[in-house]
């Protein structure tokens, strides 16, 4: 049942895939000059799947010829890069406790082809000091957090960070090569001011891999280029911030920071609400007037959750999370709060949650059980996850203007 | 804001961003070996544009016609020019007392390569000799002839007698033809069952608020694909989607074939327009075939006025009415009322509940008024142009 | 003074002296010198006053009349050729006005390459409005010279039409003349094209050689009808004859899914009481939708009583449906075998060579390529003349655009060279 992913580059000769021996089918992602083209699905799951290089042409040809015929239109006028005009960019991984997920994380990060950046690991609330002995050995700054909360963590990145662009990408993903090049590409226009890129499986051995990335709708997987902005979007599609925004694949315009807050940290992992940090900073920048690319050649190859376990509980975090990102819209009024009631309704519980509760489609009920757990429990999350905050505040290093969250204001009823 | 009007060659693509202070939008007109295959539009911020989102833009629109011509391109061989010779063109002029837009268009038609066409300036009832001495300065290449019966009906049909080749090209005095545009007509006319051919019309520019809704609302351009229109696969009454007569040309013995432009129509008449609405609805209902090539490009100068887009605007409404009046009287086709039956209730009502709701991007509601009193008004502008024609003493 | 005439017009004729008076008149006037020519008047069975009125005409034309006891266009066309005494023969329909420049520019096409068949056009003279059948049938014609007309284009059996037509005595002799056992006049000339190129006679298509058929005159929507069911009856007889067209011309008729009316066939042969009562009632419909000005359900009820009609004359000849389905299995294979007489063309050496290829070789099927990428077949066509260069570009742009399309991006995708941006992470 697993499935081999790898990946082709048109311009080069196809090198047969190596290690297929135990797959029936397999999963390519076809590249021409480094930008994704789209997906080629070999094999019929019946018998060990065939990778020669012809049969992977023949393949191509047949699933992708629009495409390529497509992109071939418009190669010459996508923007060339050049080295000159490179921005400087601090990449801030942030981990706690996983050192070897940290370790080869950071190979593909030193690895990255571009002129001008560093690496900045972010050690969040760490209960040893393997990861600063790592980040010792490996010759890359270290940051410490105490402060328990993904996005204290990230808080503590920008603030740190020395280059012009932050891009950020999780431990437990390995960024491509050209990631930075392309990122660094989509800023160039000065009117951009967050990017993200696309995230795909690198594995898809298990089970739950392969609901994840297909069933779920993965992380993001859309091959197009989008330019989002305030002007040209509805509600509906600024309040679905997950189809632009993922936090293991983002990058800022630090200078953005002088004017807009920072990550929320009542949101996201390692606070009650589990998740929706990388969300809402997003759709708060979008909705505030900023513009923001989502760039699909900046891609991330990602490990989902390998056991169905470890799946449900991350979709409850993703249920708590992204109820408690709406309330945090809704807080600040970023869209109309009878617009976000709405798309809670509608779109989100109904559309998403409970429609594939009554018709899951093979997918197995207790994992869209554990989103509406989760989504049921958001509100509370949220005021626990507001309570925490004002506590840790207190807590900490003193705030550092503009780039330290500002206390959120406290709305009276919602306290308890 | 305004929105800046640039052309992109695909084969040697550059992006000219210069000069985009001051516009909020950018139309690039796309092009391929020099034939328009397309258009997009892209914001323009702080005086730049994304040469990341004009590919956006690109790959997002219908390719086909940039595919049909890579692969025309390559094999050498087009269906519509793979024939020999070339019939020869008359290009007719009609003006009223618009030299500047007419000198505009003169310089643009002289442009042209020499394929044995002539030029003819029909000038309708002139109050002035502004025309004449625009004629006069292009000297032997340009024909200059008065109409005195009001209307552009009248003119083309004057226009349509003097020519002496076999295909007659109408463009507006406010119109640029682009270097292919005579060609990209002509070229349809070696099939016998073709009694007309219109073209495409990208607007010159959109400097003004008017001219920008002109562009939205009731845009001249029919899209980028060639099409057929015969009354075998077309319902013949529905002629919206075939062209203007801001950029056709006809069969130079029309007349006698399914008879000339309505007089009782046109601008200039109390029927402010419809002469071509209703011309096509008849090569149609004759049994002849009318060509959309957009290969046959012109440039439109909209009214740059709010005022004047009201005013066109009802005669459009008065116009198209006026010549189903005629359809329906004389012609005796019924199913004109099913058609303003129609359009009334998948168009007009829903475009007015739209902009009553203040829906973002719905057509303004002064403007879509404008055009239902000018309905309103047609059927019996119609009468009273036919009587006018009378007292003049003309027949049509 | 040459010795005798060169050029025989032979001119087929069933009760119009009117209009063969007309076209007589305008061989009269044809820019060619009129002592090379000799009219041959065959009337065919002529019941009205015309071999009274030829007689008594004079004409510095030198000519003959043949009389035939109503034999068919096809016996009478023979009849013509067997009394021709010129070096090429002529032939032309009655109802069909040659313009003045005619029949010199059969000569000079015949001149520049002698032993083939010469077509011109003869689209109708009807112009403007007119009844709907009559604004079809225009149409129709029109777009049949049209198509015919454009360089590249592949003759098939189906383009002959004889209404205007050139061919030298030897050739006609060796091909065995027109097929004098069809009865009446529909059909005859697509028989004898199958055997034109099968032949492989040259088919060519003259613009000059224009004339005016004046068919409204005597076409009536009945005799649209009948004509179908004379069609239906002839294609069976070429069916008869040439077994492998058998499938194609049937084709609607077969018992398949694809069929596009097979309520046709169970009209025709089950319930053929419901079938002419339905018949009648379309045909009564017809007026009635012209008036109302319902063009498009007045087309279908046409197409529909046109095809019922054809039903009719294939059941006419054939009997029963158990005959029909014998008749049809008996129909070898569509296309012959694919192995023999295919070329292979490689695009990617130019369109140029493979044009030239294809001159040289006139093959009747070909695999097309673009390097290593396969484009497509160009499958061989029941009977349709030997592939050449002038196909090769029109058939590329209007079968394969997208496999070309797709053929040339995956080639240039291949040639390109990028900088190694990244590399595979996995």
């Amino acid at each position: 049942m697993a499935i081999k992913v790898g990946e082709v580059e048109l311009g080069r000769p196809i090198r047969p895939l190596a290690g297929t021996e135990e797959y029936d089918r397999a999963r390519l992602l076809v590249r021409f000059r480094g930008r994704p083209v789209g997906w080629v699905r070999l094999g019929d799951g019946h018998r060990r799947v065939d990778v020669s290089p012809e049969r992977i042409r023949e393949e191509i040809d047949r699933q992708l010829a629009s495409r390529i015929v497509s992109r071939l239109l418009i190669s010459g006028i996508e923007p060339r890069w050049t080295d000159e005009d490179a921005p400087k960019c601090t990449v801030v991984v942030c981990t706690r406790d996983r050192a070897e997920l940290l370790q080869e994380c950071l190979t593909s990060v030193r690895a990255l082809d571009y002129p001008d950046f560093e690496v900045l690991v972010v050690d969040n609330a760490p209960s040893d000091d393997a990861t600063r002995r790592l980040t010792s050995r490996l010759e890359v700054r270290y940051a410490r957090e105490d402060r328990p909360g993904l996005d204290w963590a990230r808080n503590r990145g920008l603030k740190e960070s020395r280059g012009e662009i932050v891009a950020f990408v999780d431990d437990d993903a390995r960024p491509d090569r050209g990631w930075l090049r392309a990122l660094a590409s989509a800023f160039d226009h000065p009117e951009v001011s967050a990017v993200s890129g696309m995230v795909v499986a690198q594995e898809l051995e298990t089970r739950a891999q392969i609901l994840f990335e297909f069933d779920l709708g993965g992380m993001t997987q859309s091959l197009e280029r989008r330019t989002i902005r305030r002007s040209r979007a509805t509600a509906r599609d600024l309040l679905w911030a997950s189809s632009f925004a993922v936090g293991t694949n983002m990058a800022y315009r630090r200078s953005v920071f002088e004017g807009e807050r920072a990550f929320d940290p009542a949101l996201d992992v390692g606070t009650p609400t589990g998740s929706g940090g990388d969300l809402e900073m997003c759709h708060r920048l979008v909705a505030n007037g900023h513009t923001m690319v989502y760039e699909p050649a900046a891609l991330v190859w990602h490990i989902h959750r390998r056991t169905l376990l470890g799946l449900q509980r991350q979709l409850y975090a993703n249920g708590t999370g992204f109820g408690s990102y709406l309330l945090t819209c809704a807080r600040n009024g970023t869209v109309g709060r009878l617009a976000i009631l709405r798309f809670a309704l509608v779109e989100w519980l109904w559309g998403w949650i409970l429609k594939r509760l009554v018709r899951p489609h093979g997918l197995p009920r207790r994992l869209v059980l554990a989103e509406l757990r989760g989504a049921i429990r958001s509100p509370f999350a949220y005021l626990a996850a507001r309570r925490h905050v004002r506590r840790i505040a207190s807590i900490g290093e003193p705030a550092s203007a503009g780039v330290e969250p500002r206390l959120a204001r406290v709305r009276p009823e919602l306290e308890s | 804001m305004a929105t800046k009007i640039v052309q992109m060659e695909l084969k040697e693509p550059t992006l000219d961003t210069e000069g985009l202070e001051g516009y909020d939008t950018m139309l690039v007109l796309l092009r391929y070996g020099g034939r328009p295959v397309g258009q997009l539009r892209v914001p323009v911020v702080g005086g730049r544009v994304s040469a990341a989102e004009v590919c956006d833009r690109i790959s997002g629109t219908d390719q086909w016609p940039i595919w049909k011509r890579v692969v025309q391109e390559f094999v050498a061989w087009e269906p519509e020019d793979a024939y020999p010779g070339r019939p020869r063109a008359s290009v007719v002029v009609i003006t009223r007392e618009r030299p500047e837009d007419l000198t505009r268009c003169l310089n643009g038609l002289m442009a042209l390569p020499d394929d044995g066409q002539e030029v003819i300036v029909v000038d309708n009832r002139p109050q002035t000799d502004a025309t004449v001495r625009v004629v006069s300065g292009y000297g032997d290449g340009v024909r200059y002839v008065r109409e005195d019966v009001p209307g552009s009906s009248a003119a083309r049909n004057r226009g349509l007698r003097e020519a002496r080749n076999e295909v007659v090209a109408f463009i507006d005095d406010d119109a640029v033809p682009d270097p292919g545009w005579l060609r990209g007509l002509v070229r349809n006319f070696r099939d016998p069952r073709v009694l007309a051919v219109t073209g495409l019309v990208m607007p010159l520019e959109l400097e003004t608020p008017a001219q920008e809704e002109f562009e939205t609302y009731s845009p001249h351009g029919r899209g980028f694909h060639r099409q057929t229109f015969s009354a075998a696969t077309h319902y013949a009454l529905h002629v919206a989607p075939i062209g203007v007569s801001a950029n056709m040309a006809l069969r130079g013995d029309i007349i006698e074939v399914v008879g000339a432009f309505d007089e009782a129509l046109g601008v200039g008449t109390p029927a402010r327009c419809g002469e071509d609405y209703e011309l096509f609805t008849r090569i149609l209902r004759a049994g002849y075939d009318i060509v959309y090539d957009p290969a046959a490009l012109a440039w439109h100068r909209h009214r740059r006025s709010w005022p004047e887009l009201r005013h066109v605007l009802r005669g459009y409404g008065v116009g198209v009415y006026a010549a189903w009046t005629r359809l329906l009287l004389l012609e005796r086709e019924p199913s004109v009322v099913v058609m303003a039956a129609r359009w009334f209730r998948h168009k007009q009502l829903p475009d007015i509940i739209a902009a009553l709701r203040r829906e973002p991007d719905s057509p303004p509601l002064d403007v879509q008024l404008e055009q239902l009193w000018g309905c309103f008004l047609g059927p019996l502008a119609y009468l009273r142009s036919r009587r006018r024609l009378r007292r003049l003493g003309v027949t049509s | 003074m040459s010795a005798g005439p060169r050029i025989s017009v032979i001119i087929p004729t069933h009760n119009r002296v009117e209009s063969l008076l007309r076209t007589i008149s305008a061989f009269e006037r044809q820019r060619f010198e009129l002592q090379d020519m000799e009219l041959i008047v065959v009337a065919d069975g002529c019941t009205d006053t015309t071999t009274s009125t030829l007689e008594r005409r004079t004409t510095p034309l030198d000519w003959k009349l043949v009389v035939l006891d109503g034999l068919g266009a096809g016996a009478a066309r023979n009849a013509g050729a067997e009394a021709a005494t010129g070096s090429l023969l002529l032939f032309m329909d009655d109802d069909i006005e040659p313009a003045p420049q005619l029949v010199e520019a059969h000569v000079r096409a015949h001149a520049e390459s002698p032993g083939r068949v010469v077509m011109g056009p003869y689209p109708p003279s009807l112009r403007g409005r007119s009844a709907f059948f009559r604004m079809q049938a225009r149409s129709w014609w029109q777009s049949h010279f049209y198509e015919m007309s454009k360089p590249g284009h592949r003759f098939t059996y189906i383009d002959l039409v004889s209404g205007n037509l050139s061919i030298g005595p030897e050739v006609f002799r060796k091909v065995g003349g027109f097929d004098g056992s069809i009865p009446g006049a529909g059909g005859e000339d697509y028989e004898f094209g199958v055997r034109i190129i099968e032949a492989g006679i040259e088919i060519h298509f003259e613009p000059g050689a224009a004339a005016l058929h004046h068919e409204h005159e005597t076409m009536t929507l009945d005799g649209s009808f009948r004509r179908a069911r004379q069609e239906g009856r002839t294609n069976v007889a070429i069916g008869r004859k040439h077994p492998r067209l058998r499938r194609g011309l049937f084709w609607d008729m077969l018992e398949s899914e694809e069929a596009p009316r097979p309520q046709l066939r169970y009209l025709v042969f089950r319930r053929p009481a419901l079938g002419r009562i339905l018949a009648a009632m379309a045909r009564a419909s017809l007026p009635v939708l012209e008036l109302l000005k319902m063009r498009h359900r007045w087309r279908k009820a046409f197409g529909a009583l046109f095809g019922y009609w054809r039903c009719r004359g294939v059941a006419d000849e054939l009997g029963s449906e158990a005959a029909l389905s014998a008749y049809l299995e008996r129909s070898p294979a569509a296309s012959p075998s694919t192995g023999e007489d295919e070329l292979v063309l490689d695009l990617a050496e130019g369109l140029d060579v493979a044009e030239r290829l294809l001159d040289a070789s006139r093959p009747r099927s070909v695999y097309l390529r673009y390097g290593e990428h396969d484009v497509g077949r160009i499958e061989p066509a029941a009977v349709a003349e030997p592939l050449k260069g002038a196909h090769l570009r029109p058939i590329l742009a209007e079968r394969f655009p997208w496999e070309l399309l797709r053929v040339l991006a995956l080639r240039e995708a291949a040639l390109v060279e990028p900088r190694s941006t990244h590399g595979p992470v996995i």
